[in-house]
């Protein structure tokens, strides 16, 4: 198969486009002056990313991406810049450094350098070919391995989010008069 | 009916749910608590019924299933909570008989005094839902005791019974005496305690099993081994210490006169139908241990029990509180049913525990009643003439008095002549060289029954007939309000019937199947007991001869006799009258051998605790202190001097290395991942 | 899977190789909380390709990936709702959330 038909496959086609769009938004996120900008930015990779999971066939994965991260965090985040009420929370600082590490397509080239890097590792690991799965896992079957065999994980992480919860509302909390 | 059967653990739940309630919402129901307590009771109480009805229509009723055990008609096992290895405990209900009978007995008793109590507190009363949370959690003791299946359950209803005959007796802890009185009943019970939980523990060692059915399989094949019967004689002989204390027996029976220091209705519930009967219940229920281990240990039980009854008799018999009569006379009464187990009356035991419950609930209440109205007094002098202003408590105290001094006809007389039966057909195999040792019980017996009509009637008559002795509290005294009365009445009904329910006697005359199979109803598999008539006319006849005379005698020396002329009487018999009045001195022997003896042998292993341990102690703690002042010496000289210098190194290499801790995060995030890049790097090139 | 695995690797190296260069030049704290999420998203893209294309031989071993990445991102939201209430509370009495400004770790 040519690099050519492989690229021009439909699911070549779909992956290029959201890794564009990945890619794109995650650079601007960088670039962006506005913080909320920023914030915006990075709803939109994650969604980008949540497209590449469903062309994984990691529907679970893309779901709840969607609703942790571009849902909860994002929305958590534009809060606190929102309604923290600080004005210095909005900007970065302008002056810092030199203009190197402002530049914005140094951005893409460290990118691209690490990527190739990983790139590098990878092909020197020899991958093998896939493996066609038999079928594939679904939300029911995920949700019952959860609770069965995973079940002590499954309760620390909530009592971890618990104490999160716990946590983030006692540092931000006034001082209790 | 089968439905009440199946569900038949709703019974023990009522009352707990009514404790749990009444203590969590004290606050807002206050006097409404008796409402709560008196409705679960009632519900309680039909259920009751119905299971007793649905019991006695099963076939298998009252079958043995192995010796000494009747086949429980329902057996509930919840769950397996203690295992111990390859033995396990299981928390498990069961309804029988026996069970289904003292169900309807204690509900019974503690509705009664559940509707009553709320008429006899003051309105002032401040602990009243403390009162009624305390008894309903008591009632859940005694049935927790009677469903148990197993030993282990039972053990634990009996604590519950202990803690709640603390709380109760010791009800007003403002005053010295119920304070007094709570912590003695506790001690003593524990005394016996001690030995219940030393004999379950024997049990399970030698059988591995504490459930009922259990042991009725495994009691018998360990007796065949001569060195296990030896322990469980012993065992057995450590549960009936446990009756001992808890039924109030000589010698543990000093706790229940002072008991007496709590509240009327907590006395009745205390002493009727509840704690007390727990002692009986247990070696009734645990009778597969007591009739298979060898015979020393019923004689034992026969003894103290026939002791105990005439001991406290002849106690009662001069005391001129009204509760501490009633009092005495329960301990009298439990020597009874302790005796009739002992000789092997145990259905004849458990008769006598029902009835006895019915009357004597009836008699606390009734007296609860007679104080209420004569402002809180108790003494028997200050009383006279009572029954024209109390017509209902009379006629109730009436028939509880005819029932327990075994008048023909009343409940007490079919009971106690079947217990004075027993003891007088009772021929032990070790006692066969000397029958007249065998026979002692039974005289005993006899004594006290004269002495509790003597006692009886001289209370009865001081309380209620004659010339009021105290006018003033005389003009005051006014008939109870119908909530007392109609628990009074209530009572009285089974007072003065439940005895027919026991028809050898109307069965004899009426040849009624259905008789027979009343009479069948508490009868234990294993424990024939083939009576000829005349025989049981002969006892009969004594008994209530004793009886009709102690009630002459009562009669003659208080109605006819004059005041000096009594008094002349005691003088002549001044060391007998002294020696009962004082009640045989137990308590000050105990005060002398007991609580004297611990505070001396105190003082002794105080004075050996200053002079030869705190010695020891003080020569190792010397040694120890030199010892360490060597070892300072080479800390400080050898080992201090090392720290040091690697702490200098340390110090050297940190003024150097700290100049990398910037504080700026973004310095150790670029130190961070420029390492792991490098890792990454270093493995790859390594691999 | 006709999708060379190298793309999904190369997205998911790209997007980490990104945010860590963001993060290590952006003096916001707020931000840099959000590159560290893109950071982890990378990682998160990793594994769930490395399960698909080469474990998921039944369905209980291709679930694990899902598994685990529940797991990952719900510690990233632990991690966030408590980075940025740090970041509060710091704003709140220090004025500021630069991270250059902040020496309180210095040696």
């Amino acid at each position: 198969m040519s690099a050519l038909t492989l690229l021009t496959r439909g699911e070549s086609i779909a992956f290029l486009i959201l890794a564009l769009v990945a890619l794109g938004s995650t650079y601007k996120m960088v670039t962006s002056r506005l913080i909320t900008h920023a914030a915006l930015f990075m709803a939109l990779s994650f969604t980008a990313v949540a497209g590449v999971f469903l062309l994984l066939e990691a529907e679970f994965v893309a779901a709840i991406q969607i609703l942790i991260y571009t849902g909860a965090i994002t929305t958590m985040i534009l809060f606190a810049i929102m309604l923290s009420g600080l004005a210095e929370i909005r900007k970065d600082r302008e002056t810092r450094g030199p203009l190197w590490m402002k530049s914005d397509p140094l951005v893409l080239v460290v990118g691209g350098i690490f990527a190739a890097f990983m790139c590098y590792i990878y092909a020197a690991a020899n991958l093998p070919e896939a493996i066609t799965p038999e079928s594939l896992p679904t939300v029911k079957a995920i949700g019952s391995a959860l609770f069965t065999k995973y079940v002590i994980p499954f309760e620390v992480a909530s009592i971890l989010l618990l104490i999160a919860m716990v946590g983030a509302i006692i540092l931000t909390a006034k001082e209790a008069e | 009916m089968e439905f009440f059967l199946d569900n038949f653990w709703v019974i023990a739940a009522l009352p707990l749910f009514a404790s749990a309630f009444i203590a969590m919402f004290a606050r807002s129901l206050r006097r409404n608590a008796w409402i709560v307590g008196a409705a679960s009771m009632g519900v309680a109480l039909l259920w009751s019924l119905a299971v007793l009805v649905a019991v006695a229509g099963h076939g298998e009723a009252g079958e043995a299933a192995a010796n000494y055990l009747t086949t429980p008609v329902r057996h509930l096992v919840w769950a397996d909570w203690a295992p111990f290895g390859p033995y396990r405990i299981s928390l498990g209900l069961m309804v029988d008989n026996l069970t289904a009978l003292m169900l309807v007995v204690v509900t019974l008793v503690s509705f009664a005094v559940q509707v009553y109590s709320q008429g006899y507190f003051e309105p002032s009363e401040r602990r009243f839902t403390r009162f009624y949370a305390a008894i309903n959690l008591f009632t859940l003791g005694m049935l927790g005791l009677v469903l148990a299946d197993n030993l282990f359950l039972l053990l634990i209803s009996w604590e519950i019974m202990g803690l709640c005959s603390y709380l109760l007796i010791g009800h007003w802890y403002e005053q010295e005496w119920p304070r007094y009185g709570q912590i003695k009943a506790f001690l003593t019970t524990r005394v016996g305690d001690i030995g219940l939980m030393l004999g379950i523990w024997m049990i399970f060692m030698v059988t591995r099993d504490l459930t009922w059915e259990g042991l009725a399989v495994k009691i018998p094949e360990a007796v065949q081994n001569p060195a296990t019967a030896a322990m469980l004689a012993l065992a057995a002989f450590f549960i009936f210490t446990g009756a001992i204390g808890k039924s109030a027996q000589f010698p543990l029976h000093v706790w229940l006169p002072d008991a007496m220091a709590g509240p009327t209705p907590g006395s009745a519930i205390i002493h009727a139908a509840t704690m007390v009967a727990a002692g009986v219940y247990l070696v009734a229920r645990s009778f597969m241990i007591f009739g298979n281990v060898p015979e020393w240990v019923l004689i034992t039980v026969a003894f103290v029990g026939s002791f105990t009854s005439l001991f406290a008799a002849s106690i009662a018999t001069l005391r001129h509180d009204i509760k501490e009569v009633l009092a005495y006379s329960t301990i009298s009464q439990l020597g009874y049913m302790i005796m009739a187990m002992g000789v092997g009356g145990w259905a004849a035991g458990n008769f006598h525990m029902v009835t006895h419950a019915f009357f004597k609930a009836l008699l606390f209440l009734a007296a609860g009643s007679v104080i209420a109205a004569h402002h809180h007094n108790q003494l028997l002098h200050k009383m006279g003439g009572l029954r024209k202003k109390m017509p209902v408590t009379f006629i109730t105290w009436m028939v509880g008095y005819l029932a327990l001094v075994g008048f023909p006809g009343f409940s007490g007389f079919f009971s106690k002549d079947e217990v004075l039966l027993a003891a007088y057909t009772w021929q032990p195999e070790a006692l066969a060289g000397v029958p007249w040792v065998a026979k002692l019980p039974f005289t005993m017996a006899l004594i006290t029954a004269f002495l509790t009509a003597y006692y009886m009637t001289r209370a009865t008559y001081l309380a209620f007939f004659g010339e009021p002795r105290d006018q003033e509290l005389y003009e005051h005294a006014h008939e109870s309000p119908k909530v007392m009365t109609i628990p009074l009445v209530l009572l009285a009904i089974p007072a003065a019937l439940s005895g027919w329910f026991w028809a050898a006697l109307p069965y004899h005359f009426t040849h009624a199947e259905w008789m027979k199979s009343l009479e069948h109803f508490l009868h234990l598999p294993g424990l024939e007991h083939s009576v000829a008539f005349a025989q049981e006319a002969t006892v009969t006849g004594m008994a209530t001869t004793a009886g009709l005379l102690g009630i002459f005698v009562g009669w003659y020396l208080y109605a006819k006799v004059k005041p000096e002329t009594r008094a002349a009487w005691i003088e002549a018999a001044k060391p007998l009258y002294t020696l009962i009045r004082n009640k045989y001195y137990v308590d000050e022997f105990y005060e002398m051998a007991i609580i004297r003896t611990t505070q001396a042998a105190a003082r002794m292993i105080a004075w050996f605790d200053d002079h030869v341990v705190d010695g020891l102690v003080n020569l190792v703690g010397d040694i120890g202190v030199w010892f360490a002042e060597a070892s300072a010496w080479f800390d400080r000289n050898v080992i201090d001097v090392l720290v040091v210098m690697w702490a200098d190194i340390s110090r050297a290499f940190g003024s150097v290395f700290r100049r990398l801790s910037t504080g700026y995060v973004q310095q150790y995030m670029v130190t961070f991942a420029a390492a792991v890049v490098a890792c990454v790097v270093l493995f790859q090139v390594f691999s | 899977m006709s999708l060379p695995i190298y793309f999904p690797l190369g997205l998911g190296a790209l997007l980490f190789g990104i945010g860590l260069w963001g993060a290590l030049t952006r003096t916001n704290a707020v931000r840099i909380l959000m590159f560290i999420e893109i950071m982890l998203n990378g990682v998160n893209l990793n594994l769930v390709t490395f399960n698909r294309y080469y474990w998921a031989q039944t369905p209980e071993s291709a679930s694990l990936a899902s598994i685990f990445t529940l797991f990952v991102m719900t510690v990233a939201a632990a991690e966030a709702a408590v980075g940025l209430a740090i970041i509060l509370s710091i704003s709140r009495t220090r004025g500021t959330v630069e991270v250059d400004k902040f020496t309180m770790l210095k040696g």
